[in-house]
């Protein structure tokens, strides 16, 4: 299991600097001069000195294989070089903005399962009755709604209409607790909503053809209690799809919860991808696309890691 | 199976029940955490600054919290006229300027503000590998000398009359030497006490500042919504009291909602480009017939919700020294006209292209109104509407035929013509390879009268020049609105091209 482990960590790594110099070079393609790009923010038109010394400070006057060689050099000591826009080193803002992504995601994705697997159980035990139509219609609605329009409604309804809840932002954890947890539920709800019926429907789907199982009938003629059978025999076989499905989920928000972090000014890491892409900031792209690589990559193994204490079958 | 459902199902939907009302629960907390504090400010910027370099340009969020912490010599009062700031009073003679510190400028490091800050801040502007707004604006210093501590004289090689209007900006700080440029010291009315990375900004008034009894708020706390609906909705369920931005299909709404007021003022103009070194554009007579084919009426009324005013003259400022009825009635809506002026250079049924960018709906929208009107006189009009920062290369390189632009001069001056119609390095914001010897001639005329009768004269000129070669053709007015809580007082949107400085009035506002 230790070789399986390390063989999939050192392909890892290389998929990480495979995905680094792929950004790197595609960034290039990209029209649009950064220096010319950030001094001209607001539709100014910038002067030419500024613009000529700009690019010098940004190393942007090199050649590309020169820039290519300096960026794999700085990776290699850990490295991801210094915003263009403000000169922060950019593993430090992305440290800064990477939590609040996944604190978001890990809130999501916690709803998500609490409404998403019992449902799911309901409706497999209760298949083709009321309840499972129901619940089955409820989530093939949850699941197309588009999350900037349940988002923006959610807003109106809860900030605008009726001042529950602030309308969106931020505030840190060690500053107000509360009100920390309070905005991180509207964004966490947002999401869950699709992503509950994503796990709804997985669940639904493998604990019907769980049920259908011999051993089942076995473990339910041998007289072990109900409540046995249902953790050990059903749930536990169903699980392994419905962990691929939320593993994968979850990688898929790291860069995928822009739409959710834009409507709740939620300042996570997508929010900071797309204004690191609006003004050409090629550090802080290719930091964030990077850190976001290596952690599908190793949410992916951790998937493959619980598969097998699901699935002893998968250890040998 | 109801065995089953007695034992563990009902469980969980019993835990799934508490744990959704636990979160339920949590909705009732807020309305104990939005008291509102008469102390904070709480001012809605429409970007989190990408930085807050005192010197470069960073957009229009950077420069309203810079204003809080950094001071120039010169500054803008509520009705965007030049007033003294750190500079007590002034003298011009021609060339020559005096400035007269105040006495009681410190800056937020204690140090007292002198002479030596002054020549050593203006040096960091025009010094070698400067990436300052002004690098080339400020050229025109020829000579800057310490009269005594407290007193400054600055020598310019030509007579410039918008010198001054240069200084009342935003990008000319003066900065403490003894602090330096690593972390760099101003004399503005807020310091930075916090900031949270890509959410807000926290600042508290300095004590000593020059301006007594000023901030009149103790703290400001700017937080940024980059979501239009958002801040409108931040400003109305109480999160904020002040809003920059306000979209203009919004307007109306703040208008009538009996808690929130909003305050328009004109912003900056809406414009068409030409690339004149390509066919059809190279022709003026094509170019003049764009200036006759469209209803600007319309363009204000789509594309702004009727918010703006439409522009037939030169994209100056509303209250603009040579804005009068020669330099602002040039062409007019005259549909056989653009017709006849086509069909006489032979372009009719020809398809062009017109950039703008997807990014800003109002610059897609106002593309889509010329598009009509362009086909409604014999044109054939594609769009092309790629991403801001493409839009903006494209511009540069020359890579488009005709283009949908926002113009705004600097400083409100009629020198800012000069950075559209003047011959110069290629950028966005000109007409594509568009040189023109007597409007440059006048142009650099105008920048050099001081006698303002004599210079009002030059411009009409100018305008006479626009009217038949047609560099550019100007749509309209726009306006700019903030919205505001309804107690919050002595708020002053600038207008025109000073509303960018609208920060300079923060420190006057009350709560009522």
């Amino acid at each position: 299991m230790l070789s399986y482990v390390i063989k999939r960590t050192l392909t890892a790594v290389m998929l990480a600097v495979a995905v680094a110099s792929i950004v790197f070079l595609a960034l290039y393609l990209v029209p649009g001069d950064p220096a010319e790009v950030l001094l001209s923010s607001g539709g100014v038109e910038p002067p030419a000195e500024a613009v000529r010394a700009l690019r010098v400070d940004l190393g942007l006057d090199r050649p590309i294989f020169w820039q290519y060689l300096v960026f794999l050099a700085d990776l290699m000591r850990g490295d991801l070089g210094q915003s263009f826009s403000n000169g922060n080193p950019v593993w430090d803002t992305i440290m800064v903005r990477l939590p609040r992504t996944l604190e978001l995601i890990f809130c999501a994705t916690i709803i998500s399962l609490i409404v998403g697997i019992p449902c799911g159980l309901i409706a497999a035990i209760r298949q083709g009755e009321a309840t499972d139509r129901v619940l089955s219609l409820l989530a093939s609605v949850a699941m197309s709604l588009p999350i900037f329009v349940v988002g923006t409604a959610m807003v109106y309804v809860f900030a605008q209409k009726f001042h529950l809840v602030p309308a969106g932002g931020y505030v840190a954890f060690s500053e107000d607790p509360g009100k920390h947890l309070l905005l991180l539920l509207m964004p966490s709800i947002a999401i869950a909503i699709g992503f509950s019926a994503t796990v709804f429907r997985m669940s639904r789907a493998t604990v019907a053809m769980v049920l259908t199982k011999d051993w089942v009938r076995t473990a339910r003629s041998k007289g072990i209690s109900e409540r046995q059978v249902m953790t050990w025999h059903i749930v536990r076989n169903a699980l392994g799809p419905v962990v691929t499905v939320v593993g994968l989920q979850m990688g898929n928000l790291l860069g995928g919860s822009v739409l959710v972090e834009y409507v709740f000014n939620w300042p996570g890491l997508s929010g900071y991808l797309v204004t690191a892409i609006e003004h050409r900031d090629y550090p802080s792209v290719r930091g964030i696309v990077l850190v976001v690589a290596t952690l599908f990559i190793f949410i992916n193994l951790v998937v493959d890691m619980i598969y097998m204490i699901l699935d002893p079958r998968v250890r040998h | 199976m109801s065995e089953f459902m007695k034992n563990s199902f009902l469980l969980s939907r019993r835990g799934f029940v508490a744990a959704s009302g636990a979160a339920l629960g949590t909705l009732a907390l807020p309305r104990v955490v939005r008291a509102q504090d008469p102390d904070v400010l709480r001012y809605a910027l429409s970007a989190y600054p990408p930085g807050l370099d005192p010197f470069k340009h960073e957009g229009a969020a950077a420069v309203t919290v810079k204003l809080q912490v950094f001071r120039g010599l010169l500054g803008l009062d509520g009705d965007g006229k030049v007033v003294g700031e750190l500079a007590e009073k002034w003298e011009e003679s021609g060339t020559g300027y005096i400035f007269h510190i105040r006495e009681n400028a410190k800056f937020q490091n204690g140090e007292p503000v002198t002479a030596a800050d002054v020549i050593w801040s203006l040096k960091q502007i025009s010094r070698e590998g400067s990436t300052a707004y002004f690098v080339k604006d400020l050229k025109v210093i020829s000579k800057v000398d310490a009269i005594d501590e407290k007193t400054v004289g600055i020598t310019l090689s030509d007579p410039t009359p918008a010198f001054a209007k240069l200084l009342a900006t935003a990008y000319v700080p003066i900065l403490s030497e003894k602090a330096g440029m690593e972390k760099p010291v101003g004399a503005g009315p807020y310091k930075i006490t916090s900031i949270e990375e890509g959410v807000s900004i926290d600042l508290e008034a300095f004590e000593d500042y020059y301006k007594d009894g000023y901030p009149k708020i103790r703290k400001i706390k700017m937080i940024a919504y980059k979501d239009e609906s958002l801040r409108v909705a931040a400003l109305e369920s109480g999160d904020v009291d002040i809003i920059e931005y306000v979209p203009w299909q919004s307007m109306t709404k703040i208008e009538e909602s009996p808690s929130l007021v909003l305050t328009e003022t004109t912003g900056p103009n809406m414009i068409i480009n030409f690339n004149v070194e390509r066919p059809p554009f190279n022709d003026a007579r094509v170019r003049q017939a764009v200036a006759y084919a469209v209803k600007r009426e319309d363009i204000v009324a789509a594309a702004f919700y009727g918010r703006g005013k439409p522009l037939y003259g030169l994209p100056l400022d509303e209250n603009s020294e040579a804005a009068n009825d020669k330099t602002e009635q040039l062409w007019g809506y005259d549909p056989e006209k653009a017709k006849a002026l086509l069909e006489e250079a032979g372009v009719v049924g020809q398809k062009v292209k017109l950039l703008s960018s997807s990014t800003y709906s109002m610059h897609q929208d106002t593309a889509l109104i010329v598009q009509q009107y362009l086909n409604a006189v014999g044109l054939e009009v594609e769009l092309d509407l790629p991403e801001w920062g493409a839009r903006v290369e494209q511009g540069n390189k020359g890579q488009y035929q005709f283009a949908i632009n926002g113009s705004s001069t600097v400083v409100n001056d009629p020198d800012g013509l000069t950075a559209m119609i003047g011959s110069g390095t290629p950028t966005y914001k000109r007409s594509f390879g568009y040189s023109n010897s007597k409007i440059d001639l006048l142009l650099s005329q105008g920048r050099r009268e001081l006698d303002r009768e004599k210079r009002i004269a030059i411009y009409d000129e100018v305008a006479e020049l626009v009217q038949q070669d047609v560099p550019l053709c100007s749509l309209t007015r726009r306006t700019q609105g903030y919205g505001l809580r309804d107690n919050v007082q002595d708020f002053h949107a600038l207008v025109g091209s000073s509303n960018l400085y609208t920060g300079f009035g923060l420190e006057e506002v009350t709560f009522g």
